[in-house]
């Protein structure tokens, strides 16, 4: 694994935009994995992309992919 | 001008409907945001449609403040993406708003100011709990022009109860729960989705997508309906099961003259044959329906026996009954709300008018051996509003 340590420290004062996750019933049944991105200030802050930010996102997308992967093995929906 | 024009319900579309209150899905999205999500979703469906042709935007809120303020036809239409040349403007007829957008734009229509008109409703019933911040005329009370109770819906419910004794909490309950079964079964059929345009949700795990009206019960038995304690006297029949809940969303239609949406390659899903008001003591506004009903069939030359299909505004049920009962139409009566109504979808006030049309609609398609059908609703302070309809792909009584 990479160690990302250096880059993360780099911006103590980053304002992170999260990536939260919310599953949404799609009309086939299946399952789509909704990934957003959130800073949670109001319209007059927008999002950034900071170190931090993009480490939590590429972390989502590991975990993401590995539940994909999980589920097309178990073939549930 | 030669002859009045036809006057055709395009299309119609709406949000999910959410429970209203902090557990709600809208809790954190504006009520103005509802009605502009929807009325995108209807232009995205109707690209055929020039955007600065559209004549005017009529759209009703019962409480037109806060998120709901601002002249809401006007400023929904800017945050829609309509030109800024498009008019708009707000209607108030309370649970009939958007019923009421649809006889207006209409009218409009049919005396040949208008072409093309969108007609809808919005109600977040969780940022605007019913009557928050109105202050009645003390007339009312001190010169007993109408109980101080009338305007609690739910006593002018109960008062059906009391002046209709074969009106039973049973009979109640029952209509209740099949009207729950009935949406699940039309849910599990697909026969709703198509309607509803998705609208994105915050929570405190992040965006979500509200796709399906979040107040169903399908699992409601006679047994937990029976279990459940009045809600607005002792004693009472009226209870959360039978009511319709308090309800967040909204509504949106396209309403245009027949040659317009044939000259723009438009569909048609129901030609407006008549429509009528009417009041009624306030204290029983739920019967009101009735004489809006009488009237507008009058207007029609039609009876009740013409009418096919019933889509009945379930503001509670001891109301739909007494319509029911006062037209000797059976209680099970498979014409009337095929897709259950309010008290399993819920009734987001100025809202529901439209509701009630794109279901009929979509019903018309399915059934082309009905020719006409109705459009009816109760509203607070004793009214009544009914609009009939005629089915395009009408094909003649089928032989059963």
């Amino acid at each position: 694994m990479t160690d990302f340590s250096k880059l993360l420290a780099l911006d103590p004062d980053e304002v992170v935009t999260h990536s939260f996750v919310r599953d949404i019933r799609l009309p086939s049944g299946k399952t789509l994995a909704l990934i957003t991105l959130d800073n949670g200030k109001d319209y007059t802050r927008p999002n950034t992309l900071g170190p931090n930010t993009l480490h939590e996102l590429s972390g989502v997308l590991d975990r993401l992919a590995a539940r994909g992967r999980r589920r097309r093995s178990t073939a549930s929906p | 001008m030669a002859q009045t024009p036809d006057v055709v319900f395009v299309d119609g579309v709406r949000t999910p409907f959410g429970r209203a209150g902090e557990k709600g899905q809208y809790w954190r999205t504006r009520g103005d945001d509802l009605i502009v999500k929807a009325m995108i979703g209807l232009l995205e469906r109707n690209p055929n449609l020039p955007k600065d042709r559209v004549d005017d935007v009529a759209i009703a809120a019962t409480s037109q403040t806060g998120d709901q303020g601002p002249t809401i036809g006007r400023s929904a239409g800017i945050l829609a993406g309509l030109p800024l040349s498009v008019p708009g403007y707000a209607l108030d007829r309370m649970c009939a708003g958007a019923m009421t957008t649809v006889t207006t734009i209409a009218g409009a229509i049919a005396f040949g100011a208008y072409d093309i008109g969108i007609a809808g409703g919005v109600e977040h019933m969780g940022h605007h709990p019913m009557g928050q911040g109105i202050d009645p005329n003390p007339r009312f009370v001190a010169e007993n022009l109408v109980a101080a109770d009338a305007l609690n819906m739910g006593n002018t419910a109960e008062r059906l109860h009391d002046r209709f004794p074969q009106l039973t909490k049973e009979r109640a309950d029952h209509y209740a729960m099949r009207s729950q079964q009935k949406l699940e079964v039309a849910y599990q059929a697909g026969r709703i989705q198509p309607d509803l345009i998705p609208v994105a949700i915050q929570s405190d795990e992040g965006w979500g997508l509200a796709t399906e009206d979040q107040g169903r019960r399908p699992e409601t038995t006679m047994e937990t309906l029976a279990g459940l304690k009045p809600s607005f006297r002792p004693h009472g029949r009226v209870t959360a099961g039978n009511s319709s809940p308090l309800t967040d969303g909204a509504t949106v239609s396209l309403i245009a003259s027949a040659d317009t949406a044939r000259e723009l390659n438009l569909g048609v899903k129901m030609r407006m044959v008549s429509f009528a008001f009417a009041g009624v003591e306030p204290e029983v506004m739920g019967i009101g329906p009735i004489p809006s009903t009488e009237k507008a069939l009058r207007k029609a030359g039609l009876t009740i026996g013409d009418i096919g299909l019933f889509e009945l505004n379930e503001a509670f049920a001891v109301q739909v009954l007494s319509f029911l009962d006062h037209f000797g139409i059976d209680d099970d009566d498979p014409r009337v709300n095929l897709w259950g109504g309010a008290i399993a979808i819920g009734h987001p006030l100025a809202s529901s008018g439209v509701r009630l049309m794109i279901q009929l609609a979509r019903q018309f398609e399915e059934h082309p051996e009905v020719r006409y059908g109705l459009t009816a609703m109760c509203v607070g302070l004793g009214q009544g509003g009914s609009v009939i309809w005629e089915n395009p792909h009408y094909r003649g009584r089928s032989k059963r």
